[in-house]
């Protein structure tokens, strides 16, 4: 009787484990340098990398327009990135329930660096407010401070592709 | 081509105008009067015997500012005898976020116990002449006999999520100077923050 106990509990919590690590692996800490290495060694591919975090109001409201973008990009040499600016250790407790709770497939990276030097790396014009997008291909870059809707991307990205 | 690079240049020149509202490190500041969470009005004149105010943007909903409250309440017992009192001013639309309510400005000020007046810009007509575009937002103000000019524009610190991690005290480093008659080294830092919202 103990013995099966501990066996389910032993089971339990293997499971709790692997659930857990699959999920953190899908929000992982970088630096700004990690983030900006990846599309400078891509260079064949645009880059959407949106800054946004769970609590910020306009962020999560122009999500689904980035998620529609993404989906209507699939198959193209198209990346996009959400990269948080929740703090880390709201990652297990907010960032994942919300990605669950949305059904966000995306790729999602939490950035946590020096703020007085990578805000400046993103853009001399950017003061950190946030909704802000980066666009990245090849060398061109386009930054947007606000809030976009689905066609303002598309717009964007046309000009990309040109 | 010619039209990207068309595009591209009339996007810096709008950024720049856009960036270039609001005040810089060396402007003098304009009067302002706003309700406090004691329902009496306070004004920057009122402040005209200090050596300087310590303007902060600030409010209850965003995490980023959350993770200030301590430190600007440590700020301000510190500073304020010192001469530098700290004024903070909450410049977000209740109706967009009702945690920024002034009713929740109340009970948040009285639950961690802040020692400096918590201002309300109602109006929303304060935060557009300083040029704050988030919470936390810092503007060092120095009082030159009545007159005051912005000495220091950005962030408290360098680490918001872990005070004990700290590595510049930018805005304490700054007041510092202006204590020993010189001017602050670094006068303007960057930071994340919660976008101020309006609904105009």
């Amino acid at each position: 009787m103990t013995e099966d106990l501990m066996m389910k509990l032993f089971l339990l919590s293997i499971s709790f484990f692997i659930t857990s690590q699959v999920w953190s692996q899908q929000v992982e800490v970088v630096k700004y340098n990690n983030l900006e290495q990846r599309w400078k060694l891509e260079s064949d591919t645009l880059f959407v990398i949106n800054f946004w975090a769970t609590w910020c109001k306009p962020c999560v409201e122009e999500l689904p327009d980035f998620i529609k973008l993404d989906k209507q990009m699939e198959g193209k040499p198209f990346k996009m990135i959400l990269v948080s600016l929740d703090f880390r250790s709201q990652i297990t407790k907010r960032v994942i329930p919300f990605l669950k709770n949305k059904d966000i497939r995306q790729e999602v990276l939490v950035l946590d660096d020096d703020p007085n030097v990578w805000i400046n790396q993103v853009s001399k014009d950017w003061d950190g407010a946030i909704p802000a997008t980066l666009f990245v291909k090849n060398g061109q870059q386009a930054f947007y401070a606000k809030q976009m809707d689905y066609s303002e991307l598309i717009e964007i990205i046309k000009n990309f592709n040109r | 081509m010619k039209k990207i690079v068309l595009i591209i240049s009339l996007l810096i020149s709008l950024s720049t105008f856009l960036y270039s509202q609001g005040y810089n490190v060396g402007d003098e500041v304009a009067g302002f009067s706003l309700m406090n969470i004691d329902d009496t009005k306070v004004s920057l004149s009122d402040y005209s015997a200090q050596k300087g105010v310590v303007v902060i943007f600030t409010c209850n909903h965003c995490p980023y500012s959350v993770a200030y409250e301590d430190r600007i309440i440590a700020l301000d017992q510190k500073y304020k005898s010192k001469g530098y009192p700290v004024v903070a001013i909450n410049p977000n639309d209740p109706e967009l976020y009702p945690a920024d309510s002034f009713d929740a400005m109340k009970a948040r000020a009285k639950e961690k116990g802040f020692s400096f007046p918590y201002l309300f810009d109602e109006e929303q007509s304060v935060y557009p002449v300083f040029g704050a575009t988030k919470t936390p937002h810092v503007y060092l103000l120095n009082n030159t006999s009545g007159k005051f000019s912005v000495e220091y524009i950005g962030a408290i610190d360098d680490n918001t999520q872990d005070a004990s991690k700290v590595s510049e005290s930018y805005l304490s480093n700054a007041i510092e100077a202006l204590l020993k008659g010189e001017k602050p080294k670094v006068t303007l830092t960057k930071a994340i923050g919660c976008s101020i919202k309006t609904k105009k």
